[in-house]
């Protein structure tokens, strides 16, 4: 009975709830990294502090379920002073360009298959995993 | 004359750091009990050098994913970086038609190096996740080049 009622109520959600929930557990689980790695904010109640905020708003915003806002994410990112979010592009322009001075000779892809189904007697984990290459390219000197 | 070969007592692992990493997993109740393994993966490794530094970096990226039953996925993406020191770096890298070609040992013995590594940190850092079981597989010689 209860089973019918949860999976009445999830036929009910929307793909835009969705998805908007699952953004927001994103940004909630990076906040918690960054607090995690951070060298003095390292916690909700330092952050709540860094930003003159009440702990409770914080826990709030990181419940996955509030609707955090553009505005407050970039405040924790001044904070915390690194990013929450970045577009695809942003994510691209920085960590795929060389660092300067750097020419890149190689870069070298590989695609890796999981048979799952091939169990190791004795290692209940071990599975049989292996790889190809894809595409492989040398940028030469343009770069 | 026979080809002066490489020395790989002339390399030197300078550092090793965590560049960026994501792991993403929707969140749904019947989700089955974590298998511990990818169903598949991708790999890429971008090399670069700096001569005036006598220094070689390595890029290296793993990204993985499971579907599951509801078509949604778990995913997750891993980014290191690896800093080589090679003494006399310029013997050992060539220009030809406008592409930099470094020597295939030395070539060889820094992706070794750095997938070996890579597959230790991979094991290490996601433990306690959907993909904790991962192991990359021995790499044949000269398979990753």
């Amino acid at each position: 009975m209860a089973s019918e009622i949860f999976e009445r109520l999830l036929k009910e959600v929307t793909p835009e709830e969705s998805q908007f929930v699952e953004k927001n557990v994103a940004i909630s689980r990076q906040v918690r990294h960054i607090l995690a790695v951070h060298p003095t904010i390292n916690s909700q109640k330092a952050l709540a502090e860094a930003l003159g905020k009440e702990p409770s708003e914080i826990s709030k915003w990181l419940s996955g379920l509030h609707n955090i806002g553009l505005e407050n994410i970039t405040k924790m990112e001044v904070a915390l002073g690194r990013d929450i979010i970045l577009t695809d592009e942003q994510a691209r322009e920085r960590y795929e360009k060389p660092a300067a001075g750097y020419q890149v000779f190689q870069v070298s892809r590989y695609k890796g298959k999981v048979d799952n189904s091939v169990h190791y007697p004795g290692w209940s984990g071990k599975r049989n995993i292996t790889y190809t290459p894809i595409d492989e390219k040398n940028p030469g000197s343009s770069h | 004359m026979a080809k002066k070969k490489f020395d790989i007592g002339k390399l030197d692992y300078l550092y090793i750091r965590d560049i960026a990493f994501t792991y993403s997993m929707p969140d749904e109740p019947d989700i089955p009990e974590k298998e511990g393994n990818p169903t598949g993966y991708s790999m890429e490794i971008v090399k670069m050098f700096n001569m005036e530094q006598e220094v070689i970096r390595l890029v290296f990226t793993i990204e993985m994913e499971t579907k599951l039953e509801s078509a949604k996925e778990i995913r997750a993406v891993y980014t290191t970086e690896h800093l080589f020191q090679v003494k006399g770096l310029s013997e050992w890298v060539t220009k030809a038609e406008e592409k930099f070609v470094v020597d295939p040992e030395l070539n060889e013995a820094l992706t070794i190096q750095a997938y070996s590594t890579a597959r230790g940190m991979i094991h290490q850092k996601f433990n306690g996740t959907w993909f904790s079981d991962f192991v990359l597989p021995v790499a044949k010689s000269g398979a990753l080049d």
